[in-house]
C-alpha cells in the first residue's frame, strides 16, 4: 500500500515551521483541490441557475457599463466594439473581487476546521482564489465566443495574457494573505472590502482605456498595480500590441513583495488562529 | 521510539471579555489600560508516549486534556516548553469536519479525508470499505444534508476510522451513533491501537473505556499532570479525588458552567430522619437536596440530575418535568428536596450532574456535585445487590415456577 508520509514538526519555534511550509503545501496539494471543490459546490448547489452564475455576473456589468459609459464618453472611436473592451476588463476584474472577498472570509468561514484538525492554514486562502478561476475559466469562453462575434483576430501576443493572469494571482494570493488573518483579528475588514473593490474598480482601467488618463496624474495613476495588469490584458488579446514593459515590471514588483510580505505575515499569526476564531 | 515527547509545556491564554475587536476598540484598548486576564491552561506538563502505546488523558472539565490534544496535533502553539512528534498525526477532535451539506455522502469521504491526510489514491481504495462501516450504501450519493445526525455522525466517523496514520489523537468522538455503532467504533479502536501497532492517544470522560484500551492514562488536574502510570491505577486516583473534590458548598467547585443567573450553593444527601449522610441504604428512603439562591428574582426553573456509578453509567435521571413540580414562585435562597422512597442503586459508589435551566437556557451545571456511596442494601430481603458495573438501578420483581406443559405461545414465529 501506498502511503504518504506527512511529518509535520510541531514546535515551540515557529520559525522551523515556516522553512518547511512550502514543501508541506505541496504535499496537501490534494487538499486544496477539495476544499477548492467545496468552494465552488457551495456557492452553485441548489441555484436554479447554477454555474451559470458565474458568467452572468461579469456579462451583466458589462452591459451596465457599455450603456453608461456610451452615455458618458460619447467619443470613443477605437476599433474594438465597446462591449468587448470593457468585458476584458471585466472578467479579469470579477476574478480579482470575487477572490479577494471570499479570500477575506475564508479563515473565519472555515473556524470548525481551524480549531479541530491541523494543516498548513495557507490552503484556505488558495483554495478560495483557485475556486474563482473556475469561474474565469468559463468567462474566458464567453470571451472566445465574442471574439469570433465581432471577428476579431488574435495574435501571438495575446498568449502573454496568461502569465499576466499568473502574475494577477500572485498579487491576490498575498493580498488574500493579508486579508484573511487581519479579518480574523477586526471583523470590519469584511465590511470595509465591498467599498474597497468597488473604489479600487474605478481607479483601474476596467470600464475605460488607459488612453482616457492623460499627463501629470498618470504616473500616480500607474502606482496601483492593478492598472497595468488591467491594461495588459486589452492590450495583448485585444490591440495585438506589446504590455507598457515598464509599468508591468513594477506591478511584478509589487505584486510579489505583497506576496512574500503577506505570506510572511500568514505564517507568523499562523500560530494564534485557532486562539482568535 | 518515542513518537510524541512533550517537555515543559505550558499554556496561557488570555482571557478578554471581547474576543474579536473591532477597530474602534482596538483604538480604545491602546489608550485605556484594559483588564486582562491570564489563564494557564497548563501548567509545566511534560510526558513521552512511545512508538505503539495507547495512553488515555483524564480529567476533569476544563483540566486541560483537549488543550493538550490541541497541542500535540498543531493547532495551538504552547507559550512555553515544546513538543515534538514523529509521524503522521490523524486527530479526531470532530467528526465529520469539513463535511458540505450540500455534498454527497461519498463526496464528502474524499473531501474530509483529505482534510485528515489521505491521499485521493488511499481513499478510492477505501471508499466502499468506508462506506459499509457506516452502513450507508443506500445513501452513499444523497447529499448529507438529508442525512439523520446519527447517519451524519457514523460517516464521520468510519471515514476517520480508516485513515491511517502512526498517531491517532482521538477526543470523545467515541459517544456518537447508537449503542451498536459505539460498540463497533470501541472494537475498531481497539484494533487500530492493538494488533496493528499504532499509536492512540485518546481523551475521554468514560473511565470504562479507558480502562478498557489504554495501557497507560495520564491524569490532568487544573492544568497539572497528577500521574501518569498504568491506566487502572490512575483511573482509580481520579475517582478518588473526585470524592475530595466534592465538596458539598459548591463555591470551589471548578467544574461548572452556565449563566449562573441561579445558583447553587450546596447539596446533600440526606438519610430518612432527614441528617447529612455520606452512605445510604439501599432499599431505605433517601432525599437528595439542592439548596439555590436566586439573586435576579427567577420564577421558575427546571432541575435534573442524574446519580452515575463509578464505572461513569448513568444509573437514572431525575428531572422536575418528568412529574411537572413546578415552583412558581422561587425566593432569593431555599432548598428543593427529591425524595426517595427506596434507594434503587446496587452498593457502590456514585456521583450526581446536577442541572438547572430555565425554558432551555442552562443556569448552572455540574457534572460532578457530589459524591455518595451505597454501602448496604434492604432492597432484597437477602441484602444482596448487584454489581453495579451491570445494574443501574434494581427493579421490585419475583420469580414464579410452573409446572407441565408449556403453553403455546410460540406460534407464528
Amino acid at each position: 500500500m501506498e502511503r504518504q508520509e506527512v511529518a509535520i514538526q510541531v514546535d515551540a519555534w515557529p520559525e522551523e515551521k515556516v522553512r518547511g511550509a512550502l514543501s508541506v503545501l505541496w504535499q496537501h496539494r490534494e487538499l486544496v483541490w477539495s476544499l477548492t471543490v467545496r468552494d465552488i459546490h457551495s456557492r452553485y448547489k441548489q441555484s436554479v441557475l447554477g454555474i451559470a452564475w458565474a458568467l452572468l455576473q461579469p456579462l451583466a456589468m458589462t452591459a451596465v457599463f457599455t450603456v453608461f459609459m456610451s452615455m458618458v464618453d460619447r467619443s470613443y472611436a477605437g476599433p474594438i466594439p465597446r462591449p468587448v473592451f470593457i468585458y476584458i476588463g471585466m472578467l479579469p476584474w470579477t476574478f480579482f473581487a470575487g477572490g479577494l472577498t471570499s479570500g477575506t472570509e475564508c479563515l473565519v468561514g472555515n473556524f470548525n476546521l481551524i480549531t479541530k484538525i491541523y494543516f498548513p492554514r495557507e490552503v484556505f486562502p488558495i483554495s478560495a482564489v483557485l475556486g474563482k478561476v473556475v469561474d474565469l475559466a468559463l468567462g474566458v469562453l464567453v470571451l472566445l465566443a465574442m471574439l469570433l462575434m465581432f471577428r476579431i483576430h488574435m495574435t501571438p501576443w495575446a498568449l502573454l495574457a496568461i502569465p499576466v493572469l499568473v502574475l494577477q494571482t500572485v498579487l491576490m494570493l498575498g493580498l488574500t494573505f493579508i486579508l484573511s488573518s487581519a479579518n480574523l483579528f477586526y471583523r470590519d475588514i469584511r465590511h470595509v472590502m465591498p467599498l474597497v473593490t468597488q473604489l479600487w474598480m474605478y481607479i483601474s482601467p476596467v470600464v475605460y482605456g488607459l488612453e482616457r488618463v492623460h499627463g501629470t496624474i498618470l504616473s500616480l495613476y500607474m502606482l496601483n498595480p492593478m492598472a497595468s495588469i488591467m491594461d495588459a490584458y486589452r492590450k495583448v488579446v485585444l490591440e495585438a500590441h506589446p504590455p507598457a514593459w515598464n509599468y508591468l515590471g513594477y506591478s511584478a514588483v509589487v505584486s510579489i513583495v505583497i506576496f512574500v510580505v503577506g505570506y510572511r505575515m500568514f505564517k507568523k499569526l499562523e500560530p494564534l488562529f485557532a486562539e482568535t476564531v | 521510539m518515542r513518537v510524541i515527547c512533550v517537555e515543559h509545556v505550558s499554556k496561557k491564554f488570555v482571557l478578554a471579555h471581547e474576543r474579536s475587536m473591532s477597530l474602534a476598540q482596538a483604538a480604545r484598548s491602546m489608550f485605556s489600560r484594559t483588564t486582562r486576564e491570564d489563564f494557564w491552561a497548563l501548567n509545566d506538563i511534560s510526558f513521552d508516549v512511545e512508538q505503539g502505546e495507547t495512553v488515555g488523558i483524564i480529567g476533569r472539565n476544563g483540566a486541560g486534556k483537549s488543550t493538550i490534544l490541541k497541542l500535540i496535533t498543531g493547532i495551538m502553539q504552547p507559550t512555553k516548553g515544546r513538543i515534538r512528534t514523529r509521524g503522521r498525526i490523524c486527530s479526531l477532535l470532530e467528526v465529520g469536519a469539513g463535511f458540505h451539506p450540500e455534498m454527497t455522502g461519498r463526496e464528502n469521504i474524499y473531501l474530509n479525508g483529505s482534510i485528515l491526510g489521505m491521499t485521493r489514491r488511499e481513499i478510492d481504495s477505501k471508499v466502499d470499505e468506508i462506506v459499509s462501516f457506516a452502513g450507508l450504501e443506500k445513501f452513499i450519493d444523497t447529499p448529507v444534508k438529508r442525512y439523520s445526525s446519527g447517519m451524519y455522525a457514523r460517516l464521520g466517523f468510519s471515514v476517520a476510522a480508516h485513515v491511517d496514520p502512526d498517531i491517532l489523537i482521538v477526543d470523545e468522538v467515541l459517544s456518537v451513533g447508537d449503542a451498536a455503532f459505539q460498540a463497533k467504533c470501541m472494537s475498531r479502536m481497539e484494533r487500530v491501537s492493538q494488533s496493528e501497532g499504532r499509536t492512540v492517544v485518546y481523551v475521554s470522560h468514560n473511565l470504562s473505556s479507558v480502562q478498557a484500551l489504554c495501557s497507560r492514562a495520564i491524569l490532568i488536574r487544573q492544568g497539572s499532570l497528577v500521574c501518569n502510570g498504568d491506566s487502572a491505577s490512575v483511573v482509580a486516583e481520579y475517582v478518588s479525588g473526585l470524592e475530595q473534590g466534592a465538596h458539598h458548598a459548591f463555591d470551589d467547585n471548578p467544574d461548572r458552567s452556565g449563566t449562573g443567573a441561579l445558583r447553587l450553593i450546596g447539596a446533600a444527601v440526606l438519610a430518612r430522619d432527614g441528617t447529612p449522610v455520606k452512605t445510604l441504604v439501599a432499599g431505605e428512603g433517601a432525599t437528595f437536596a439542592f439548596d439555590y439562591t436566586n439573586p435576579n428574582g427567577l420564577r421558575r426553573v427546571d432541575v435534573k440530575f442524574s446519580v452515575i456509578s463509578s464505572h461513569d453509567v448513568p444509573s437514572t435521571n431525575i428531572d422536575m418535568g418528568l412529574t411537572d413540580f413546578v415552583v412558581d414562585q422561587l425566593v432569593a435562597q431555599g432548598t428543593f428536596l427529591c425524595h426517595l422512597d427506596r434507594v434503587p442503586f446496587p452498593i457502590g459508589r456514585y456521583r450526581v450532574a446536577i442541572a438547572v435551566s430555565l425554558a432551555g437556557e442552562l443556569l448552572d451545571h455540574m457534572p460532578n456535585a457530589i459524591v455518595f456511596d451505597v454501602g448496604l442494601s434492604t432492597f432484597f430481603p437477602t441484602g444482596r445487590t448487584p454489581e453495579a458495573r451491570y445494574c443501574g438501578c434494581m427493579v421490585d420483581h419475583r420469580w414464579e415456577h410452573l409446572v407441565g406443559p408449556v403453553p403455546d405461545r410460540y406460534q407464528g414465529e
